[in-house]
């Protein structure tokens, strides 16, 4: 990266070289893109959910790709958090780049269980807790539901001092005061969105793209429910908000930054790109040094809303 | 996962025709890509052109969004070349079909498990349906620039809708190969499947083949297995997945694998981009 524009934002006591991160589930356990990727160049990492015990997903198909983005039912397939630690660890451990370990599971012991594992192991930077993954039943529970969403952030936050980073679905009437719950709950952060519930059908055999029926929907296609998701939750809550949804490009993420988010992930512009991460944050750069910005730090919540009188039916 | 480097190359488009109906040959100049190639590698494609263009915006420049895998079918190490075939099938073939020479794409490869080289005096029969000739092609040539097996110890059997999809087979009858065709239609070879047609060569000489290498639509390489599981020929088959990354990392293109020898266990998944696209013949479940 060029010396140039202040590039470096803080979630809770985790310090981010610039403010991209490879987004849960696009980045296997970064070895796979590092083969051919320098990794230092991203702001952070976070890597695949993880269970207690290894998890072997959902039928196939799991992937079909629509209007500008795609559809996925993975179902969480990842090697488990024994496995994670003994074999994982070591290479992310040498990445000069954040590392946020992604946490899932099913009942709340699954969460605590997966903390516990996580909670002394050297090299990570900070928890980001998967409540929100539309492809496994009961995941999904804990944030479309306020008090079950807090009571998984509390327990987590009495096993762990690492900052924890909730990350919420959109896929529920007001994401907003699930935000502002797991704040209550002592959350460091917020990450909006995971994927949108969605479904296709291949109309010549009647049967639906993925094997699972419904998935998530991720890519450009997203992006404005995700800028909205992100507004909202960032005037309500105090702590930094992590924008994803559908950024290819470094003015994507400047205008996740004015909408209010702290930093972003990158998720499936990774398949695409397999730098994205580095890109993107590169054309930040590049963008607040042609545009006069000293640190990106000042684009946080800078958006001008003009005033609204003449519009009664406002919607939010 | 493999140890073969991986390189993201922005190659050079140097020719794209059309030589079936339907059907594409494209050559792309990527010289690092080429280099580490092996037969039953693959490349996953950018086939919407991305140069710069800042009258468009970035997604609008990326759709379709994800990139495409094709099988590698033939390689020229010395001009740093490789070739492909594809037949449109939907958005993504139908854009890289009207890709021309001189443009770019951005291609990452050499990816995924080669196939199991040939060996001399173990006959080896090829079943190809379709464009799933291309790991074939790769493997004919590649075998015989190596000298590693004689070129008449490598039968192909290569079934299509009809002839004019049977492009490739010429190639194969240069490098001295056995080639018999089939064709849906009976436009030319034999008038029928190419399983059948592969049944039907175990019968005429069934020490003429100790390895089975499929590679094809679903229902042809399930066939495969069957025949070979009750010829008792080891063998290898490719296969073909709805693949976002290619390289391992999203867990999207699995297929049900077993344990050798026991198809009754409980499935595993694997994925096709990084343990694929090349497994052991009972290996999967099709």
């Amino acid at each position: 990266m060029k010396t140039g524009p202040d590039l470096t934002v803080n979630l809770g006591s985790c310090v981010l070289k610039n403010p991209v991160l490879a987004a849960s589930g696009t980045f296997g356990y970064g070895s796979e893109y590092g083969r051919f990727v320098d990794l230092s160049d991203f702001g952070g990492i976070v890597t695949k959910t993880l269970t207690p015990e290894p998890w072997p997903g959902n039928p196939p198909p799991r992937a079909a790709e629509t209007a500008a983005g795609m559809l996925n039912s993975i179902g969480l397939q990842n090697v488990g958090v024994d496995a994670f630690v003994r074999d994982k660890m070591p290479y992310l451990r040498e990445i000069d780049t954040a590392l946020i370990v992604n946490v899932g599971g099913g009942p709340v012991e699954e969460f605590v269980r997966v903390t516990e594992r996580l909670a002394d192991c050297e090299g990570i930077d900070a928890l980001e807790i998967n409540m929100s993954c539309p492809n496994v039943s009961g995941g999904m529970d804990f944030s479309t539901d306020p008090r079950r969403a807090a009571g998984l952030v509390t327990a987590l936050r009495t096993i762990t001092d690492l900052p924890i980073v909730a990350k919420l679905t959109p896929n529920v009437t007001d994401i907003a005061q699930i935000a502002r719950s797991v704040e209550d709950a002592g959350a460091d952060a917020i990450s909006a969105i995971n994927t949108l519930r969605g479904m296709a059908v291949d109309i010549r055999t009647r049967r639906p793209l993925l094997g699972a029926v419904t998935g998530g929907l991720s890519g450009p296609a997203i992006k404005p429910v995700a800028m909205a998701a992100v507004y909202r939750i960032a005037r309500q809550v105090d702590i930094p908000v992590i924008g994803i949804g559908g950024i290819m490009s470094g003015e994507d993420a400047v205008e996740f930054l004015v909408a209010g988010a702290t930093a972003v992930q990158v998720g499936t512009a990774s398949f695409v790109e397999p730098g994205a991460g580095a890109s993107v944050a590169q054309e930040m750069a590049d963008w607040c040094a042609a545009s006069d910005v000293q640190s990106v730090r000042d684009l946080i919540g800078s958006i001008q809303i003009p005033p609204q009188e003449d519009a009664p039916c406002h919607p939010s | 996962m493999s140890t073969i480097p991986i390189c993201q190359s922005d190659a050079e488009i140097l020719s794209n025709r059309e030589i079936g109906p339907g059907l594409f040959w494209i050559d792309l100049l990527a010289p690092d890509i080429t280099r580490h190639a092996l037969p039953g590698h693959f490349v996953h494609l950018v086939v919407s052109d991305v140069s710069e263009d800042s009258s468009r915006q970035v997604w609008l420049r990326h759709t379709p969004l994800l990139r495409r895998p094709f099988s590698i079918a033939e390689r020229d190490p010395d001009n740093g070349i490789f070739g492909l075939i594809y037949r449109i099938v939907g958005g993504g073939t139908e854009i890289l079909a009207t890709r021309r020479s001189g443009e770019r794409v951005d291609v990452l490869g050499p990816l995924g498990r080669a196939l199991e080289p040939l060996q001399s005096g173990r006959p080896a029969i090829m079943v190809a349906g379709g464009v799933g000739v291309a790991p074939f092609l790769s493997l004919a040539q590649e075998t015989v620039r190596d000298g590693r097996a004689r070129p008449e110890e490598m039968t192909v059997l290569f079934g299509a809708a009809t002839a004019g999809l049977l492009s490739g087979e010429e190639k194969f009858r240069k490098l001295g190969l056995h080639v018999k065709l089939a064709t849906d239609d009976g436009s030319t070879g034999y008038h029928g499947l190419v399983t059948s047609l592969l049944e039907r060569e175990l019968d005429r000489s069934p020490d003429g083949c100790a390895y089975l290498y499929a590679c094809g639509p679903t229902p042809m390489m399930r066939r495969c297995q069957e025949i070979a599981r009750d010829e008792g020929i080891a063998g290898q088959v490719s296969l073909e997945g709805i693949m976002p990354c290619g390289v391992g990392v999203c867990m999207a293109c699995v297929v049900p694998c077993v344990e050798p020898g026991d198809r009754l266990s409980p499935h595993r998944y694997e994925r096709v981009c990084d343990t694929g696209p090349v497994f052991d013949m009972q290996e999967v479940v099709l």
